[in-house]
């Protein structure tokens, strides 16, 4: 049982209490880890094994194995509508928000000199604030920028950004922004300005620098930050519910408006196809630049 | 090659003068150093050469032809970094093709060009690697071929050698040195390292706060140095407060200070009675144990003192002597000069191996 001591107690000879009592502390922080992780994927598990239930109801635990649940998900025109427009949406958002993010760390870090941090703080905000409240303060924005221009004399027909995807798509290009930020800031912060010179001084252009050496170099902050900004875009409930036009739903929408309804476990054989897409999209970063470039 | 010539050239920064009237013309071949401590205006008169900073006032002149208005990408140098800056997501080769593939040089000569300055540096066979699988010193000379292989006008070194260990420094020194006389390029040097400096320059610039203080060769600068912050930044150095006296035979002054009369070689002319300060480097003085027989003759000058201090330095023996009046000299002897604390010794020393600073 000694040599399960911990190691920064070799050779200090410790009393046994001490020793005793630093063998209990480490066991406590361990069994606090082990219930996060409890906490955090028995939901996961819970729903996994609920969708492959052969009963009628959403219940745990299931009766028999069956996949007809993911039969009839996949069969459900509504679903699979809202699945490939959801995978649309996050893939649109995921572009935009990394161009966007891409210009302004590139600005924030290099260029905003003394108003850096206020800068930074005012691109964070949708990730402070609730959710729901910059839908809110985006729906109110849309339908005054509406209004006005109507009273402009423009005929917008339906709305240009109520009910429409574009609105839609910048409500999560707005929430998606701050973590392709953070990715992407975080390389910048780090990345030594001395490379783009050398660079220079051996005859390369501004343009032809950011091509061939500042891009490469800030790759994995950059595809770190898109891989978050298409995960949760793709999970994004709550501003979606509220900008989305009549006739279009996101996978959690449609999920939410099937759940209401209906009790059977279809919901669960849904919720673990989006496990399932966010842990492939979670796998090729690994494959393209390391999960060691998500640690902001 | 090519001959830079820098003209009144001022760099401020708000209500700092980083730099401030800096004159200079140096030679094709020749290599020149800035030398001074950290804040001096060596690196940025360095950026300035280069172009990633724009001076506020003055003309750089490659061969005549005024480079200010051009990027850095058009002047054609060659620079070398501090920490090297070697790219890290390309292998040495493609480190150095980076300059020749933007100078639209052929794939084939590109080839040639490497494997030969890889020669040049002798890592011959280092060519696939990545950066970080070079020790300090094989990145240090893949930086400094990356910077000579695309042949520029100029080149450009920034501290190359201040995050080597002091071993591997001195070694590079003398490559950085031989490198730079074979293949003839015209060079400037930042460093704040004085024994660098002497060692690799033809001419040293010594720079303070942002100005020019003297501009020499490495044995001009040491043994005549123009002012007090130049003789204490380049070596030790023993300062004797003095009034002259008047001229004495063979460019010599006669000093009045408070040891007594010295005489001291100078080349300029000084007006009697001016303040002046006599230096003297510890190992111009030799210790001897008996009053010198012509103390006050001919060309000697001898100082009475008493050993405070002795400390060995293997090479060399240091001393510190009380002198008359408070005065304390640092003196350095071969290491078998046997005098002991609180013997009583005499410091001579020629006229010609000191040298006057008017203050």
């Amino acid at each position: 049982m000694t040599d399960e001591a911990p190691r920064e107690a070799h050779g200090t000879a410790p009393a046994g209490g001490g020793r005793l009592r630093r063998r209990a502390g480490r066991v406590g922080y361990l069994g606090i880890v082990v219930l996060v992780y409890v906490y955090l994927l028995t939901p996961l598990v819970i729903v996994v094994l609920a969708s492959v239930n052969a009963g009628e109801f959403l219940t745990f635990p299931p009766e028999g194995f069956s996949l007809r649940w993911y039969v009839s998900f996949f069969e459900s025109e509504a679903f699979m509508g809202s699945l490939f427009f959801s995978l649309r949406l996050a893939f649109f958002a995921t572009i935009v928000s990394t161009a966007l993010g891409v210009a302004v760390a590139l600005y924030v870090v290099r260029f905003a000199g003394r108003w850096r941090e206020r800068l930074r703080l005012f691109i964070l905000l949708p990730l402070l604030l609730p959710e729901i409240l910059t839908a809110i303060a985006l729906l109110f924005f849309y339908y005054n920028a509406e209004a006005f221009f109507r009273a402009m004399g423009f005929d917008l027909g339906s709305g240009v950004f109520r009910n429409s995807v574009l609105g839609l798509l910048i409500g999560h290009v707005l929430i998606t922004l701050p973590f392709v930020f953070l990715g992407i800031s975080a390389s910048l912060y780090n990345f030594d300005r001395s490379l783009e010179e050398a660079a220079r001084s051996l005859g390369a252009s501004r343009l032809t620098t950011f091509r061939r050496v500042t891009l490469p170099i800030i790759k994995p902050g950059i595809i770190a930050g898109a891989l978050l900004a298409f995960i949760i875009s793709f999970d994004l409930f709550n501003i979606s519910l509220l900008l989305k036009g009549i006739g279009i739903a996101t996978l959690p929408i449609q999920l939410f408006d099937y759940v209401r309804w209906e009790f059977d476990p279809t919901a669960a054989a849904v919720a673990t196809v989006s496990i399932v897409i966010t842990v492939i999209a979670i796998l090729i970063t690994e494959k393209l630049v390391g999960l060691r470039s998500l640690r902001f | 090659m090519t001959e830079l010539a820098i003209r009144g050239l001022s760099k401020r920064f708000g209500d700092v003068a980083a730099v401030d009237g800096f004159e200079l013309r140096i030679g094709d071949h020749e290599l020149i150093s800035l030398l001074g401590p950290s804040g001096c205006g060596k690196t940025t008169t360095l950026r300035c050469i280069a172009g990633f900073e724009s001076p506020t006032a003055g003309r750089i002149l490659f061969d005549d032809r005024d480079v200010v208005g051009l990027p850095p990408e058009r002047r054609n140098i060659g620079m070398v970094f501090q920490n090297y800056a070697l790219f890290p997501h390309m292998t040495v080769r493609q480190n150095l093709a980076f300059g020749l593939e933007m100078r639209g040089v052929s794939k084939g000569e590109i080839g040639q060009r490497i494997a030969r300055v890889l020669e040049t540096v002798q890592l011959g066979d280092l060519g696939e690697r990545y950066p970080r699988q070079l020790s300090g010193g094989q990145q240090q000379r893949i930086a400094l071929a990356r910077a000579m292989v695309v042949e520029p006008s100029i080149l450009l070194l920034d501290e190359p050698l201040a995050n080597l260990d002091a071993k591997l420094r001195e070694e590079m020194r003398f490559f950085v040195r031989s490198l730079q006389k074979r293949v003839g390029i015209t060079t400037v040097y930042v460093t704040h390292d004085q024994a660098e400096a002497m060692v690799i320059s033809d001419r040293i610039v010594v720079m303070f706060d942002g100005r020019i203080h003297q501009v020499g060769a490495p044995d001009e600068i040491y043994s005549r140095p123009v002012s007090r912050e130049v003789a204490n930044f380049i070596g030790l150095s023993n300062f004797v407060d003095g009034r002259v006296l008047g001229a004495g035979d063979n460019g010599e002054f006669r000093l009045e200070t408070q040891v007594g009369t010295l005489r001291c070689a100078y080349s300029e002319t000084l007006a009697e009675g001016r303040e002046v300060a006599l230096i003297v480097r510890p190992e111009a003085i030799v210790l001897s144990g008996a009053a010198p027989a012509d103390s006050a003759g001919s060309a000697g000058n001898a100082i009475a003192g008493r050993v405070s201090e002795r400390y060995f330095l293997g090479n060399i023996t240091g001393y510190r002597i009380a002198c008359a009046d408070g005065l304390v000299l640092q003196v350095q002897d071969d290491p078998w000069a046997g005098f002991g604390v609180g013997d009583e010794v005499w410091c001579t020393f020629d006229a010609a191996h000191a040298w006057i600073i008017p203050d």
